[in-house]
C-alpha cells in the first residue's frame, strides 16, 4: 500500500475527460491510465495522467506520501479532504483510496463539535498508522439526496474534528444506541457500507440468548420477566432478588427485594432515599404502583457478591476486535461500589480497582489474580465468539462479570458501547490500546488492514 | 389519579410571560378539536421522567381539564431552560428512545453554530469571519480587521455586544452600547479579558452597520417548520438589542429598508429569506429535530444581511404580543407535531427520517 497526499488544481487547461488523477511518472506506470476509483462509497471513472512536476515520492512512510492530484470536477466528486493523509491500493480494475471510516453518534450530546469528541480525539493517536478519513456523524447528517454526510471529520494537522461535505464510509463504527436502532439497517437498503456494533441487545433478550449456551449457562444468574407471579415465586426461592430495567444500564431503575421472617418484604427502591417494608400481599400493588409491569422488568436472585470492605464490586472485562478480526482481552477492570451503595458502575460512585487489587482485598491470598484472568478471559471469548455465531457484527463489548463469596463467578451483563472511565484513571496505556483498537479494526475492515503483520502490538 | 393518553404534547415555561397559557390554550383547543387530537400543555416541574407522566392542561375534544398523562409520543419544547436540575431533566427526555422533543434546546453555543455554518458554501456571503474569544484569536483579528465585534455567548441583557474600532495604529475605542473608552493596544488583550470575566464571547469581524434611529439595524428573522415539515418564514421584524439597549420597532423592516434602499426592498428582504431558509436546511444536518429557529442579522452601508446570532424557538414577548404572529408562530408548531404523527413516525429518530426539507432547501442554495 502507498500513502499519498491529494490536492486539486486545474493542471491542464484542456482535459479529455472531466475526472483526471494526475499522478508522478513512475506511479503512472504502475496505475492503468483509465480505471475505476473508490472513496467511501464513491466510485468513479478516472483517467490517470503523468505530470511531471509532480516529484517522484515513494509514498512508502505516512510522512512521505505520493501526490495524488486531481481534476477539480473528480476532486468535488469523491468529496475526499486534502488534510487528510490516506492509503492508496490498486488492482488490476481499481485503484481504491482510503480507509474512510464512520462513526455514528448517539443522543449524549444535542450537537456535536470538536470539543464534544474527547474521546475519539484520543483514538486518533493511532492515525499515523492509519491514515484515511475519519468521519464523526449521527442520523441527521445524512443527506440521501446529495448521498453525502454533512458532519465533522479528523483534521490531522490541527488534530480537531471539522465540519465538512464528506463522503458515506465505507465502515461505520456505531458508538450510539439511543437513536433508532433500525437506522442502521434501514440503511443497508441504500448504502453497501459495513457497520459493527449494529445491535443493541436488552438485558432479557441476552439472557435467553445466552441460556442456549452450555458453556456459560452455569455463570447466568437465573432469570425471568418481572410479572406478578415470577416476583413472589424468586421471592420464595431465594429471598432476596433484584429488578432490573431491560433496556437500561449503568444501574438505572434497579430496586432490591429481600423477604423477611415476619412476613413483610423490604425495599431498596431506586426512586426513594430510604428503605421501606410492605406486606407480602401487597406485592402486586407495589409493582403495579411502580408501573414496574409496563416497563419491561426482569427479576434475578440477589447475588452475594465478594466484598471490599463491605462494599459489592464486579469485573469489567473488554474484548475488542482486533486488526486481525480476532478477538482480544484489552482490559479488565474491577469496580469497587460507592460508600452505600449496590450498584458498581463508576458513573454511580464507584470507582475503579487492579484485578489482582481487587482479589487481594476480598480474598487475601485464596484468590490466583493468573488463574481468575484467565477463567474471565475464557468466559468472554465464549460469550464473543458465540456472538459472532448470530451472524451479526459485533466489534466490542464491555462485560460485567462479579464473583461471588463463594468465588463462583457469574456473568451480569454485555454493554455493546462501554464506556472506558475506569481505564483512564487506572492505567493511560490501557485506555489508549482500548480507542486504538477500533480504529484498527475499522481500517482493516475497509480494505485497509496490515495483512503481513501478526496484529500482536500497535 | 387516572393517567391520560394524548398525541400531542407542548412544553412552556411557567415564568415567562410570553408563554401566556390563556392564549395558548385557547388556540390549542381549537386545533386539537380541527384535527380530533388530544394535547397535553405542561412545564418541567411536572414532568415525571421515571413514571413516564406528565401533569398539565389536557385538551380534548374541546375541552380543557388538569390532570396526569402519559407522555405523548411527539413534543414541542417552547421552554428556555437555564436551571441545571431544568436542563439535566430536558437531558433526560430528549434521550428517551420513546418519545421525540422538537427543539430540547432552545440555546445554542454560538461559536459552534458559527463554526457549522462557516462550513456551509457560500456562507461567506452573510457570515461574518468569527472564533471564540482566546489571546491568540484577539491578536490575529485584530491584526486583520479594523473592527472587531466581541459577542457575549451567556447574557439575557442588552446590548449583548462590545464593538472593539481600531482608531489609530497603537489605539482603539471599546464601545458598550452608547459608551466608548480609549485602550492602548497593547492593554487590549488584558482589558477584554477583565471585561469578558471569563464567559465564553464570540470573536466577530466588525463591519459598519445599517443604522436606524441611530443604531445599528437588526433583523430577527423566526423560521419554523410547519404542516408540511418545510421550513419558512414564520415572521420578521427590525430591531436592536444586540449592540445597544433592547427594543423592536413598530416599524415593519421593508418600509426601515425601503427608506434606505428604495429600489432593493424587495430584494433584502428575499434575500433575506432567502438565506434564512438555506440557513434552516444546513442546521439540520447538524442539529437533529429543530422545527424552529431565531436569527438575528445586522446590515452593511448596502444592506447585505450578516447573520450575528441563531436562537431556538422564539423567546421575546414582542411576537406573543401580536395575536396574528402568536398565532402563526403556534399553529406552526401544533401543524410540524401533527406532520410527524401522521406520518406514522415511531419513535427516536423519526423526525429526521420524514424532514427532507434539509435537502431540498439545501439542494436549493
Amino acid at each position: 500500500m502507498t500513502w499519498i497526499k491529494v490536492q486539486t488544481g486545474d493542471t491542464n487547461p484542456v482535459e479529455h475527460s472531466p475526472s483526471v488523477l494526475y499522478v508522478s511518472e513512475s506511479l503512472a506506470n504502475r496505475l492503468k491510465s483509465k480505471t475505476k476509483l473508490i472513496f467511501g462509497q464513491k466510485e468513479i471513472d478516472i483517467e490517470v495522467q503523468t505530470l511531471s512536476s509532480i516529484p517522484e515520492w515513494k509514498g512508502d512512510q505516512f510522512h512521505e506520501p505520493a501526490l495524488f492530484r486531481f481534476s477539480p470536477h473528480a476532486f468535488d466528486q469523491l468529496l475526499i479532504q486534502e488534510s487528510a493523509t490516506y492509503r492508496m491500493r490498486c488492482t488490476d480494475t481499481t485503484i481504491h483510496i482510503g480507509p474512510v471510516i464512520g462513526f455514528l453518534l448517539g443522543d449524549q450530546h444535542y450537537y456535536y463539535h470538536d470539543r464534544r469528541l474527547r474521546e475519539l480525539t484520543d483514538a486518533m493517536g493511532i492515525y499515523e498508522q492509519v491514515g484515511g478519513l475519519f468521519i464523526a456523524f449521527r442520523q441527521c447528517s445524512v443527506s440521501w439526496k446529495e448521498m453525502c454526510i454533512y458532519g465533522l471529520y479528523f483534521d490531522y494537522a490541527s488534530q480537531k474534528w471539522q465540519y465538512g461535505k464528506l463522503p458515506l464510509p465505507s465502515v461505520v463504527y456505531r458508538r450510539g444506541f439511543n437513536a433508532r436502532n433500525n437506522f442502521v439497517n434501514e440503511c443497508g437498503d441504500r448504502v453497501n457500507w459495513k457497520v459493527f456494533n449494529t445491535v443493541r441487545f436488552d438485558k432479557w433478550e441476552l439472557y435467553n440468548q445466552l441460556k442456549e449456551n452450555g458453556i456459560l449457562q452455569p455463570y447466568l444468574p437465573e432469570t425471568a420477566l418481572l410479572t406478578v407471579d415470577s416476583l413472589p415465586a424468586f421471592l420464595d426461592k431465594y429471598s432476596k432478588v433484584i429488578l432490573k430495567p431491560a433496556k437500561l444500564s449503568r444501574g438505572r431503575g434497579i430496586s432490591i427485594l429481600s423477604s423477611t421472617r415476619d412476613g413483610t418484604v423490604e425495599i431498596h427502591d431506586y426512586r426513594r432515599l430510604t428503605d421501606f417494608r410492605i406486606p407480602a400481599s401487597r406485592l402486586k400493588e407495589y409493582l403495579e404502583e411502580g408501573q414496574y409491569l409496563r416497563r419491561d422488568y426482569i427479576v434475578q436472585p440477589h447475588l452475594d457478591l465478594a466484598r471490599i470492605d463491605g462494599t459489592p464490586w464486579d469485573i469489567r472485562v473488554v474484548m475488542q476486535k482486533n486488526r486481525m478480526n480476532r478477538w482480544v482481552c484489552n482490559g479488565i477492570e474491577c469496580r469497587l461500589a460507592g460508600a452505600g451503595k449496590q450498584v458498581t458502575n463508576i458513573s454511580n460512585g464507584g470507582r475503579a480497582l487492579a484485578l489482582d487489587e481487587a482479589l487481594k482485598l476480598a480474598f487475601g491470598a485464596e484468590a490466583d489474580p493468573v488463574q481468575v484472568a484467565k477463567d474471565i478471559g475464557e468466559i468472554s471469548m465464549e460469550f464473543c465468539e458465540m456472538m459472532d455465531r448470530t451472524g451479526l457484527c459485533f466489534a466490542e463489548f464491555g462485560l460485567d462479570i462479579a464473583i461471588d463469596r463463594q468465588r463462583h463467578y457469574w456473568f451480569i451483563e454485555a454493554n455493546v458501547r462501554p464506556t472506558f472511565k475506569g481505564f483512564k484513571t487506572l492505567d493511560e496505556r490501557i485506555y489508549r490500546q482500548i480507542c486504538y483498537e477500533p480504529v484498527l479494526y475499522s481500517a482493516s475492515v475497509a480494505g485497509f488492514g496490515w495483512e503481513d503483520s501478526d496484529g500482536t502490538s500497535i | 389519579m387516572k393517567t391520560e393518553t394524548v398525541h400531542l404534547g407542548f412544553i412552556y415555561d411557567t415564568k415567562k410571560p410570553l408563554h401566556d397559557m390563556d392564549n395558548m390554550m385557547g388556540r390549542f383547543r381549537q386545533l386539537s378539536a380541527q384535527y380530533d387530537v388530544r394535547t397535553v400543555l405542561f412545564s418541567l416541574e411536572h414532568l415525571d421522567l421515571e413514571e413516564q407522566t406528565a401533569d398539565g392542561a389536557i385538551i380534548a375534544s374541546d375541552r380543557i381539564s388538569q390532570g396526569r398523562c402519559e407522555l405523548p409520543s411527539w413534543m414541542y419544547n417552547f421552554a428556555l431552560h437555564t436551571t441545571a436540575d431544568h436542563i439535566e431533566k430536558m437531558r433526560n427526555l430528549r434521550k428517551l428512545e420513546t418519545a421525540t422533543v422538537i427543539n430540547p434546546i432552545n440555546r445554542f453555543i454560538q461559536d459552534i453554530v458559527f463554526e457549522m455554518l462557516a462550513s456551509l458554501p457560500g456562507s461567506h456571503q452573510f457570515l461574518l469571519p468569527s472564533a471564540p474569544l482566546e489571546e491568540s484569536t484577539l491578536s490575529e483579528y485584530i491584526d486583520k480587521f479594523d473592527a472587531l465585534f466581541l459577542l457575549s455567548e451567556n447574557t439575557f441583557h442588552s446590548p449583548k455586544a462590545v464593538v472593539i474600532k481600531k482608531i489609530r495604529q497603537n489605539d482603539c475605542m471599546i464601545y458598550l452600547g452608547a459608551n466608548g473608552q480609549l485602550c492602548g493596544m497593547d492593554d487590549l488583550p488584558e482589558y477584554v479579558k477583565k471585561m469578558a470575566g471569563g464567559k465564553s464571547h464570540v470573536l466577530m469581524k466588525g463591519i459598519d452597520c445599517l443604522t436606524w434611529e441611530e443604531r445599528p439595524l437588526e433583523a430577527r428573522v423566526c423560521l419554523q417548520k410547519g404542516m408540511d415539515g418545510e421550513w419558512a418564514v414564520a415572521a420578521m421584524a427590525a430591531k436592536r438589542g444586540i449592540f445597544s439597549e433592547s427594543t423592536y420597532y413598530d416599524t415593519p423592516l421593508n418600509w426601515i429598508l425601503k427608506g434606505r434602499f428604495s429600489n432593493e426592498t424587495g430584494e433584502i428582504g428575499q434575500r433575506l429569506a432567502d438565506i434564512s431558509l438555506r440557513i434552516g436546511g444546513f442546521l439540520d444536518f447538524h442539529i437533529p429535530v429543530l422545527g424552529s429557529c431565531t436569527l438575528d442579522y445586522i446590515f452593511d452601508g448596502n444592506g447585505c444581511p450578516y447573520l450575528v446570532h441563531v436562537g431556538g424557538f422564539e423567546q421575546d414577548p414582542y411576537f406573543f404580543r401580536h395575536s396574528k404572529i402568536r398565532m402563526e408562530l403556534l399553529d406552526r408548531a401544533f401543524h410540524y407535531l401533527l406532520f410527524l404523527r401522521n406520518n406514522n413516525a415511531t419513535g427516536k429518530g423519526a423526525a429526521d427520517d420524514m424532514d427532507k426539507s434539509s435537502d431540498r432547501r439545501h439542494e436549493s442554495g
